[in-house]
């Protein structure tokens, strides 16, 4: 009995407290787990690892994608720009090595000089000149299409080097080559947010760039940086997109749009800036993309799996609307009343009586 | 005089915030033809107390009643009907709006003028209490006490039998304070109760017949102005004597050398500034509010741009630099908490810990059980009351969470300490504990400069008191010297002049300014563009303007420049409601599918009428859908519109799979009937897109649409109907992309689930309203400026097919990029020069988000 008294009074604690937040990133992975469970019970063999090797690819893409449209959205902006820049970098993988692999470094270098160079385009347009983000990346985006047609003259037909294609469609060790880089990447860029000065400023600059001006942190060379990070993360889904699609078209970046959106926003990160988490993007993007290959899976039309995916990011961010935390304090209050009514108990001491009710106010 | 009758009263209110109890039982009342005064240190509840009043804040228990009536279901339109008014302290202005649309706005039904007078009115209405104020300046020009006339003018224009002012003079000079004490002393003859809230006694004194005190949330008597002192009312307003609430002041001056020194430091607002502060010295600056005390102070810190010199130990800091001001060891504790101190979605551990982030990590990585325990020492030090240290920020009391603010910066060893309003909205017993840490720090050899507009807190706190005035320093008050009443004198006595100057030298750089700034300033420019580019073209390819391309049977420009039109004028009421519509561009394919079940051969008049009527009710459903989610389940407008586009792309690819339904030629060549070489849906375009500019400038639709998106809540303050609002414009928004996809149907000519002709038309209408001048927060833009980006557009990608087919004069580069980079150079340069017109600094500190 003691236990648990114990046991609902950590409950409480950690609802409370903790940096468990039931209504913030978590959500996510207890959404793909239960589709991942699910989905056998609708198409047999479709958590297989057939299934899922083939799954992944396209989710890893998108995830590393997304972690630029996570950091834009970290600093309150909106990335319009993601389709351009993975075009140019897919395009740019292509055109100049032409299926010669001496020349693949030269191109990933200059893949990477256009995205430092997109990057400051934006970065410097939204700080020197104070056009919205949303504004600014739609202008460079517009820039970024244009660049590819004047390299294309409107169709590409270069294919991408062999050593590139292998590496993108390749396995190491069962997995994936692309779900390493993409779990590499998410990673690393999370454990900089969360643990290095850097990150933890870039955190600040994002919930408040006002404040942290005040503080004496240099907001503008935080947010510049970031369109330059958010841009390689589309450059380096370009170059893995080129090497997965063999032969990159003009469109190629066109469908990522809406999906580093929609995987940003159910990963939990919040449209008004400050805390994010890329891990939970890359969830949100696994989530979509398994959704697509279950309704697909279960002989659904194109059309049937839009509808079904926007009403889920309808759905999903409806539910987050509900303050789960006073619900969570509500659950622990029953629980505590019902643990001091058996016999040889008490409530706990520490009830949830400090969570401020009606706090939304 | 007749027997008074209560006009006002409020019976036991509680009102409960999360963290603090901001009114435990208070009872108040206000009789016919009296100025009641509200007195009470910042946080006791007056504010709180009149929000109730007033409706805008609902009790948790407690009855209101105005005029005898009680008000059952409390709101501020309520409120107002039944006769009550009030000048809000935090201003119920809209900052888009101009001084006329303001005053307009605010009135109820029965006092609004038509708005081809309403200029004319407000001038009135504005002199009526000695002001001078444009009726048609925008808002946003106006001086802090210019803003506060306005709010005068317009809460007595309502000839209120209830009026609440609440802290009316803070920003006024003594002139125009005694022109309000005019006015309030007739409408107290005509019978008008007159609430008065301030924390400036001797006012009080003088214009209030009877004075209530508030301490804590509790009333502590009320009394006869005439009978009572302003000594007995001050121990009542802090609820002891002065040397009990503030530490004990520094006891000698020590031969020292000064540890911060400022030399003839000018700035925006301030002129040769000299100031020099010793460690263990506590320095107040004081001062009518935008007097430049504030100015100053935030140069010192790096915030304002300054020249001059600052020492620190004798060394100089760098100016206009809060990096170098924070490295050198100079510490801004900021006046306003929400917007530049506290980072309100984080935690109090990341909250307190920001400052020393570097002292807590090693190699650039921050060492989290160290972070821990010094967060952990520090909430233990300044006595935060938190559950943990994870809690948000925003769980947290004002005081607690100014609490945090000061242990932020003592983590970081400043040297000078500048604390801006530090006890600001800061309940009484919080503040002793501030007063104590502010005498600690100094005490501890740091210099520390304080800036109040509460007389009280200077006189008890500093060691030394700088008086500002029109941006200098006019006098300095040392030891016995420091007291409220010559903080008071000084400040107000010296000021008046100076304000009629610099309003006469602002108003005639404003005329330029405004014009700069304005609605309508993009669409001359767009204008201009789109006939330079319409030469241009022409003189390379002559066919450019020829009747076929402009409206020939393939569907010439401007028809295709129609359908791009609709959608947009429909992008732009979604954008001036402060929000935005992805969906508008799968919902003309929708359109265009739809339509291909009730227009092929075979089919009559009788099922195109149908069609329409379906094309119609499915805008009409996607506009709800999307209002829905916006405001019923509160989800960003990029989000629920988001949704809604992926949705109506699947039920588009759904009901055509692949292109079927062949239009017969009746329904597109009706569509394309032509008036001479001009399509008529174009001229249908230029009508709609006339008369939607008329109703946004020239009627109470287009004046609430604004101010919804202006700001939401002084617009449901202000009484406006925020709901039907938005949902009228998402919805309006919607039957434009039918509109729209109706045109777009002419030229297609068959139903196709394919989304990619139709998607393009999202963004296509973004970058036109952006380039016609619409801000992307809302409350502004013109619909003639998005008529013009929409033609800009079109014309942009028309001439690219002209130019492409002959060698471009400049180089041999392919000219099918060209559109896009135009597009691109256009959108970035547009949006930038637009923004440096408005005088926005920078959008990305912009905090203004939902």
């Amino acid at each position: 009995m003691a236990e648990a008294q114990r046991a609902g009074s950590r409950l409480t604690a950690t609802l409370a407290g903790s940096r468990f937040r039931p209504s913030g990133f978590f959500a996510i992975w207890i959404a793909t787990g239960t589709l991942f469970a699910v989905s056998p019970l609708f198409v047999s063999g479709s958590v297989d690892s057939t299934a899922l090797v083939s799954m992944l690819p396209f989710a890893s893409i998108l995830a590393i994608a997304a972690i630029g449209q996570t950091l834009v959205i970290q600093q309150r902006g909106l990335d319009l720009s993601a389709p351009g820049m993975i075009t140019l970098a897919a395009i740019l993988t292509t055109k100049y090595p032409n299926g010669n692999a001496d020349k693949l470094p030269g191109a990933v270098g200059l893949v990477l000089l256009a995205c430092v160079v997109t990057g400051l385009v934006s970065g410097i347009a939204v700080t020197r000149f104070g056009i919205t983000p949303l504004v600014a990346t739609l202008g460079v985006n517009a820039l970024l299409l244009g660049t590819v047609y004047q390299i294309t003259g409107g169709t590409a037909t270069w294919s991408a080097t062999s050593g590139l294609s292998s590496f993108s469609v390749n396995r190491t060790a069962g997995i994936p080559n692309t779900a390493i880089v993409a779990a590499v990447a998410v990673l690393v860029v999370a454990a900089v947010m969360r643990w290095t000065v850097a990150g933890r400023r870039f955190v600040a600059v994002g919930a408040s760039p006002v404040a942290a001006r005040a503080a004496g942190i240099r907001v503008r060379n935080y947010q510049v940086a970031t369109y330059v990070v958010a841009s390689l993360a589309y450059g380096g889904a370009g170059i893995l997109l080129a090497g997965f699609l063999r032969t990159p078209n003009i469109d190629a970046g066109n469908s990522y749009l809406l999906p580093t959106i929609a995987a940003v926003v159910l990963g939990g990160t919040s449209l008004a800036g400050g805390t994010g988490s890329v891990i939970a993007t890359a969830m949100g993007a696994l989530f979509l993309t398994q959704l697509e290959q279950l309704v697909l899976g279960l002989g659904g039309a194109e059309s049937e799996q839009l509808i079904i995916q926007g009403a889920i990011i309808a759905l999903g961010m409806a539910l987050r609307t509900i303050p789960w935390r006073l619900v969570g304090s509500r659950i622990v209050e029953t629980v505590d009343r019902i643990g001091s009514v058996l016999p040889g108990t008490r409530s706990a001491p520490n009830g949830s009586a400090e969570l401020p009710e009606g706090s939304d106010q | 005089m007749p027997a008074s009758r209560t006009v006002l009263r409020l019976t036991n209110v509680v009102k409960a915030f999360p963290g603090v109890i901001a009114l435990e039982g208070v009872s108040f009342d206000v009789v016919e033809g009296e100025v009641h005064a509200l007195v009470g240190e910042n946080g006791a509840g007056k504010s709180t107390l009149m929000a109730v009043a007033a409706g805008s804040t609902l009790p948790d228990r407690g009855t209101v009643e105005i005029g005898g009536h009680p008000m059952a279901d409390p709101s501020p339109a309520a409120a107002q009907a039944l006769g009550l008014a009030v000048v809000y302290q935090h201003l119920s202005i809209l900052e888009d709006l101009t001084v006329a649309e303001n005053m307009v706005f605010a009135m109820p039904p029965q006092r609004r003028p038509p708005m081809a007078r309403a200029a004319e009115w407000t001038r009135q209405q504005v002199e009526s209490i000695g002001a001078d104020i444009d009726p048609a300046a925008r808002v946003n020009e106006l001086s802090t006490a210019d803003r506060q006339l306005l709010e005068i003018a317009k809460a007595l224009a309502l000839d209120a039998k209830v009026l609440v002012l609440d802290e009316p003079t803070e920003a006024l000079t003594r002139v125009e304070s005694e022109r309000l004490f005019a006015q309030i002393r007739a409408m107290r003859e005509r019978g008008t109760a007159v609430v008065y809230i301030s924390h400036r006694l001797p006012e009080v004194k003088g214009i209030a017949d009877r004075i209530t005190v508030l301490r804590d949330g509790e009333a502590r008597g009320t009394f006869d102005a005439a009978g009572v002192s302003e000594d007995e009312i001050l121990r009542l307003i802090i609820g002891r004597s002065v040397e009990q609430v503030f530490p004990e002041k520094r006891a000698a001056v020590p031969d020292v050398a000064p540890l911060l020194e400022v030399e003839s430091l000018s700035g925006g607002n301030f002129h040769e500034v000299g100031l020099s502060v010793q460690p263990g010295e506590i320095v107040g600056l004081a001062g009518v509010e935008g007097n430049g005390q504030r100015e100053l102070m935030r140069a010192v810190a790096g915030l304002e741009q300054a020249r001059g010199e600052i020492r620190l130990r004798g060394d100089r800091v760098a100016l206009g630099n809060p990096t170098a001001a924070r490295q050198s060891g100079i510490v801004y504790l900021p006046g306003d908490r929400h917007r530049e101190g506290i980072l309100l979605s984080l935690s109090v551990r990341e909250n307190v810990s920001l400052l020393a982030l570097k002292a807590l990590s090693r190699f650039g990585v921050v060492r989290s059980r160290r972070e821990g325990r010094t967060v952990a020492e520090q909430i233990e030090r300044h006595s935060i009351r938190t559950p943990s240290q994870e809690t948000p920020i925003s769980s947290l009391s004002g005081g607690n969470q100014q609490k945090v603010l000061f242990a932020r910066s003592s983590l970081a060893h400043p040297a000078v300490l500048l604390a801006d309003e530090p006890t600001r909205g800061v309940d009484a017993g919080a503040r002793v504990e501030l007063y104590q840490v502010l005498r600690a720090a100094a005490d501890e050899g740091k210099a520390v400069v304080v800036l109040s507009s509460d007389q009280i807190e200077l006189q008890g706190l500093c060691d030394r008191v700088l008086v500002f005035s029109r941006g200098r320093v006019v006098r300095t008050l040392e030891g016995d010297e420091i007291t409220e009443e010559n903080i008071t004198g000084t400040a107000i006595t010296t000021v008046s002049r100076h304000r009629t100057e610099i309003a006469a030298r602002a108003r005639r750089l404003l005329r330029l300014r405004r014009f700069a700034a304005g609605d309508y300033l993009p669409s001359i420019v767009l204008a201009a563009l789109v006939l330079a580019l319409g030469a241009y073209t022409t003189s390379v390819n002559g066919r450019f303007f020829s009747d076929y391309n402009l409206s020939g049977a393939g569907g010439g420009m401007l028809l295709l420049g129609s359908a791009l039109v609709f959608a947009s004028l429909g992008q732009l009421i979604a954008l001036l409601s402060a929000g935005i519509d992805l969906s508008v561009g799968p919902l003309m394919g929708l359109t265009v599918v739809i339509l291909s079940f009730f227009a092929t051969a075979g089919q009559g008049a009788g099922d195109l009428t149908l069609g329409i009527l379906a094309v119609i009710g499915c805008g009409i459903g996607v506009g709800l859908a999307n209002a829905t989610l916006i405001r019923v389940f509160r989800l960003a407008p990029v989000i629920a519109t988001l949704a809604s586009f992926i949705v109506i792309e699947g039920i588009m690819l759904l009901a055509r799979p692949t292109p079927a339904g062949f239009y017969r030629t009746g329904v597109t060549d009706a569509l394309k009937t032509n008036v001479g070489p001009v399509p008529a849906v174009f001229i249908a375009a230029i009508v709609v897109t006339l008369a939607c500019e008329y109703l946004l400038r020239r009627t109470r639709v287009g004046l609430e649409l604004r101010a919804v998106g202006s700001d939401e809540t002084r617009a449901h303050r202000l009484g406006a109907r925020v709901n039907t609002t938005v949902f009228g414009a998402y919805v309006a928004c919607s039957l434009f992309a039918v509109a729209g996809g109706i045109i777009v149907a002419s030229f297609v000519a068959v139903g196709s689930g394919d989304p990619a002709g139709s998607e393009p038309y999202t963004l296509k209408t973004i970058s036109a309203v952006v380039l016609g001048g619409a801000s992307i927060f809302g409350g502004r833009g013109s619909f003639l400026g998005a008529f013009l980006g929409a033609a800009l557009i079109q014309e942009i990608v028309t001439a690219s097919g002209f130019l492409q087919q002959t060698t471009h004069p400049f180089s041999d580069i392919p000219t099918v990029a060209v559109p896009y980079w135009l597009l691109g150079f256009l959108i970035l340069v547009g949006a930038g020069l637009y923004s440096r017109a408005r005088g926005i600094r920078s959008a990305s500190l912009e905090t203004d988000t939902s």
